[in-house]
């Protein structure tokens, strides 16, 4: 995979890898930290895909387990640590919808979006995530039980 | 909750254009300074024998004789292992110097030291913002990246690695500015005990392998029980040092794989609940369990690797912990002698 192929995916799929990052991170500067690595790793590994869904797909799935790695570190944890990096969670004010959605632990906040909004089915969800389809189902109907509670109150 | 509103919101969720260009250009920067491994490895040697022309211990702050166990006081009990002066590099303007490194080979940290040797440095000094510019990697850190040199094109171990860098800024003088790496790896799977070190300099940004192998003496412990913790695997041994653990499992089986030609970095083979379930204890000489936290991993699929295929949990070590005091280890009730 030459750079100007990987510069394709990189402008036809940030947006995505950006959201699903944003939504794992809760922060603008971690965010893009990720995207970056992801697109770093793709120039690395040089990973052959037969379409551009297959690359997307790529994509989605080393987004998450590089905000899923961060995210287990210890120092990441520390409050300390965030705010000598002057790390903030980025404020979601009027905005009851997404702020739902923020709040939602990661492992249905991440089905919702590539269900609703990138239009995946829960089969290829589950494909790329490796879980059960029947998890994703399960995660959704869960998700959306959760974000119908918080919008009402 | 409408659908419409929720597509409308993740709609919201954008970086700008500035950004995304700014990101990719630190993916070019990165992918441009790509050497073939055999560069690398002749370059490692000349960095090695600059290494040992250094001789002389700099200067640090007033009053304080080791900034890591300054920082660390854990690092205290680890004193001796401290490797000093590490490595110089002098441009005519500034000279920074790698002053100390401790490593088991999965935790590395270190010191690093900036001072100005003429006016053009002290200028240097005062006004370089340690930015995202000249950081290889990650634009979180303040100038450095330090990552294991795993080679091009093999199959990579199940290494996952996390670094940042720290201004020390309470000691930022006109002329002097310190800095604290911390690197930490899931395991030692990786190819090679050589860290890649990019740093500033008023020419511009330069790199080094430094050698990470460290002296923290590293204790390998087989683990033996016929009774296995979990369906899915059986431990088989423990790294322990006074900086971390990593517990070594074989899997009974890839859980799940991904249909090809998917070419994912990772391949969870076990089913979420293993991963959520697992309960682990340090068991202590006067009966104490200290419950331990880190990451789970597995190693990719096709590296049949022939030792251990899952890294069962793997962390920096808990803190005010005696390793020698440690008695055993229970993974989900299994009770493993550790002594």
């Amino acid at each position: 995979m030459n750079s100007i192929e990987i510069k394709r995916l990189y402008e036809k799929y940030f947006d995505t890898v950006y959201r699903i990052c944003f939504l794992y991170m809760k922060n603008e500067a971690d965010a893009a930290d990720i995207v970056q690595d992801v697109f770093c790793r793709m120039i690395k590994r040089s990973p052959v895909f037969d379409s551009d869904e297959k690359a997307k797909a790529w994509l989605i799935v080393t987004a998450s387990n590089c905000c899923k790695t961060l995210l287990k570190k210890w120092w990441y944890k520390l409050t300390e640590y965030n705010e000598a990096m002057g790390k903030e969670k980025t404020e979601m004010s009027d905005n009851s919808v997404l702020t739902a959605v923020w709040e939602l632990d990661k492992k249905y906040s991440l089905p919702v979006y590539l269900y609703y909004y990138e239009g995946y089915k829960t089969a290829e969800i589950a494909e790329i995530l490796n879980e059960k389809q029947s998890t994703i189902q399960t995660r959704l109907a869960k998700a959306r039980e959760l974000l119908r509670l918080e919008l009402e109150e | 909750m409408k659908k419409t509103d929720l597509i409308n919101q993740f709609d919201s969720i954008n970086a700008d254009e500035n950004t995304k260009d700014k990101i990719w250009n630190s993916i070019s920067e990165k992918s441009v300074n790509a050497k073939p491994k055999l560069v690398r490895k002749s370059f490692i040697i000349a960095a090695a024998a600059a290494c040992l022309l250094v001789c002389s211990m700099p200067v640090v702050a007033n009053s304080i004789k080791s900034l890591l166990n300054e920082k660390y006081p854990e690092t205290v009990v680890m004193q001796e292992n401290i490797q000093k002066a590490v490595y110089e590099s002098n441009d005519g303007h500034v000279k920074m110097t790698v002053d100390e490194l401790l490593s088991d080979e999965m935790i590395v940290l270190m010191t690093v030291h900036y001072e100005a040797i003429d006016e053009k440095g002290k200028d240097w000094i005062a006004n370089h913002k340690f930015e995202s510019n000249i950081a290889l990697i990650s634009s979180r850190n303040a100038g450095f990246g330090i990552v294991p040199d795993m080679g091009d094109n093999t199959i990579i171990h199940g290494v996952n690695v996390s670094y940042n860098t720290e201004e020390l800024t309470e000691y930022k003088t006109d002329t002097e500015r310190w800095f604290l790496l911390h690197y930490e790896a899931s395991s030692r799977d990786y190819d090679s005990a050589q860290g890649k070190f990019a740093y500033p300099m008023t020419t511009g940004v330069e790199t080094v392998f430094i050698d990470t192998k460290g002296n923290v003496p590293v204790k390998t412990i087989e683990l033996k029980k016929d009774e296995v913790p979990s369906e899915y695997y059986t431990p088989t041994h423990i790294e322990l040092s006074k900086l971390s653990f990593v517990i070594y499992a074989m899997q009974h089986g890839v859980y799940e794989t991904f249909s090809e030609p998917y070419h994912y970095g990772s391949r969870w083979i076990l089913p979420d609940e293993e991963y959520e379930k697992i309960a682990c204890f340090f068991v202590m000489e006067n009966g104490e369990k200290i419950e331990l936290e880190g990451g789970m991993n597995s190693t990719h699929p096709d590296e049949k690797n022939n030792y251990s295929d899952l890294v069962l949990l793997s962390n920096k070590l808990p803190e005010n912990i005696d390793i020698e005091t440690i008695v055993g280890l229970e993974i989900n009730g299994v009770y493993y002698d550790l002594t």
